[in-house]
């Protein structure tokens, strides 16, 4: 009898288990595109006020954000700022390396990356456009995701249920 | 920064291999399809050119990719970067909200500022009074010949007080960032212990904010000739402050036919009118007028060439 009790806790501790992970790698996703959207937010409200260049955003955000978001800035900035002949989005690409998927998750990586090309279009409203083009694409990302988490939630509790039922069934 | 650091990565290798002293150069000049010329001493023919959309990168470039940022610099066919090196650009113009932008960038002047510290002090003694306060000062010369230079250093020794100025505070209006080479707001060329400097906006403006919270008592001053810098320097002249400026001319005469200009000599608002020249060998001379137009100090060779 006590085989089938440890037996039904363990079926019940690993759907749980499994679906929490699932929540949490989500959660993760979600939190850093928010994070992206707020980068971006700040982005614009820099651009549309004061018009200042992408290298002194990038430091004055650094201070902000916090990590992993904030070495990378700075170093972006620094770079740019360094004359070292390479392009904004040069610069960007090759500093998301030194992010990696250990700091960040692959998806949210993957919108950063995509992030630095929005720079370096010419007029401040279509520089803004781009920012904001850019945002919609991430809300939308966030919309699914924010879905996912909504089935997966009602998957575990299925799970629970059904391995609740198993454990019943073998009691008896 | 080096003359390399002008240029985007790709175009870097021309600049490499070229034997030139950064220090002598003073201005690189880039016309689409056209050898590229520097002028140092004498002027150097570079054995390559670049093609539309190499100007086009070089701009984007200096503007580190945020050609947004440098708008009203596009406008003005000309922008400042670290260092107080001063980039013109012109080509075909548009007209957009009511003014003018570079639409198509074919031709780009660098004009590489050169900060050369001691070389008013062959002029500082007579250009303060026995006090050691600064004298209001107009300096007249045609471009490229050291107008911007000596004005700064007239700035810094009057406000650290070398050469018999006692030290004051200096309110330096820099409209295109060129006199105290201003990068994100602080002046990276020594402009003296004293100095607040205004980078951006007009000349009014600009003398507003100093005269109302800062109370210099030097108004400096680059490149006036519009009607509303007459207007700026009338008002800063019944502030108190003495005021240094510069303008384009071969001489007081030049300048006077500027109306604008002859309203202000006409006004005395300049104590001192110095005018500066370039000799052949590349040498520059001054003469000094009081507001009377009487000559206080004849044809004199300043300590060093001044740009």
């Amino acid at each position: 009898m006590w085989q089938k009790l440890v037996a039904g806790a363990c079926v019940m501790t690993g759907a749980v288990g499994f679906g929490l992970s699932m929540c949490g790698e989500l959660n993760s996703e979600i939190a850093h595109l928010k994070k992206l959207k707020e980068l971006l937010n700040y982005i614009v409200g820099e651009i549309a006020y004061l018009r200042r260049p992408a290298a002194e955003i990038l430091s004055i955000a650094a201070e902000r954000m916090g990590e992993p978001y904030a070495e990378f800035l700075e170093r972006t900035s620094v770079q740019l700022d360094g004359r070292n002949g390479r392009a904004l989005s040069d610069i960007w690409r090759s500093n998301i390396a030194f992010i990696g998927e250990n700091k960040m998750p692959r998806e949210a990586l993957f919108y950063m990356e995509r992030m630095g090309e929005c720079f370096g279009l010419e007029a401040d409203k279509m520089q803004i456009e781009s920012f904001k083009l850019f945002e919609r694409g991430i809300d939308e990302r966030i919309e699914e995701l924010c879905e996912r988490r909504k089935e997966d939630a009602r998957l575990i509790n299925a799970l629970s249920a059904l391995a609740g039922v198993l454990c019943i069934v073998l009691f008896l | 920064m080096k003359l390399i650091e002008f240029f985007p990565e790709r175009l870097r290798k021309d600049w490499t291999g070229a034997d030139l002293d950064s220090h002598d150069v003073k201005e690189i000049r880039i016309r689409a399809g056209r050898k590229v010329r520097v002028i140092a001493k004498r002027e150097i023919t570079m054995p390559f050119s670049y093609g539309e959309r190499e100007l086009e990168d070089i701009f984007r470039y200096l503007c580190h990719d945020s050609v947004y940022a440098y708008d009203e610099e596009r406008r003005q066919g000309h922008l400042a970067v670290e260092g107080g090196h001063r980039i013109g650009i012109t080509g075909e113009l548009a007209a957009v909200n009511g003014g003018y932008i570079v639409k198509y960038i074919r031709y780009i002047n660098i004009r590489i500022a050169h900060e050369k510290k001691g070389i008013a002090k062959a002029v500082a003694k007579h250009l303060r009074n026995s006090r050691g306060q600064p004298l209001s000062t107009l300096i007249i010369s045609p471009p490229g010949v050291g107008k911007t230079t000596l004005l700064r250093d007239i700035i810094r020794i009057a406000s650290d007080g070398e050469c018999g100025f006692a030290g004051c505070g200096v309110g330096v209006i820099d409209e295109r960032g060129e006199i105290a080479g201003a990068y994100r707001g602080s002046a990276v060329l020594d402009c003296g212990e004293r100095t607040d400097v205004v980078t951006g906006g007009d000349k009014r403006h600009g003398i507003c904010v100093l005269v109302r919270t800062f109370s210099p008592q030097v108004i400096a001053i680059d490149e006036i000739g519009k009607a509303s810098d007459a207007e700026a320097i009338a008002h800063a002249g019944v502030s108190g402050c003495a005021v240094i400026a510069t303008a384009h001319g071969a001489s007081v005469e030049d300048v006077a036919k500027n109306a604008e200009l002859y309203e202000i000599i006409r006004l005395e608002i300049f104590d001192r009118l110095l005018v500066l020249s370039e000799a052949e060998n590349d040498l520059r001379y001054f003469e000094i007028f009081d507001k009377e137009g009487f000559k206080i100090c004849g044809k004199s060779l300043l300590r060093e060439p001044a740009l």
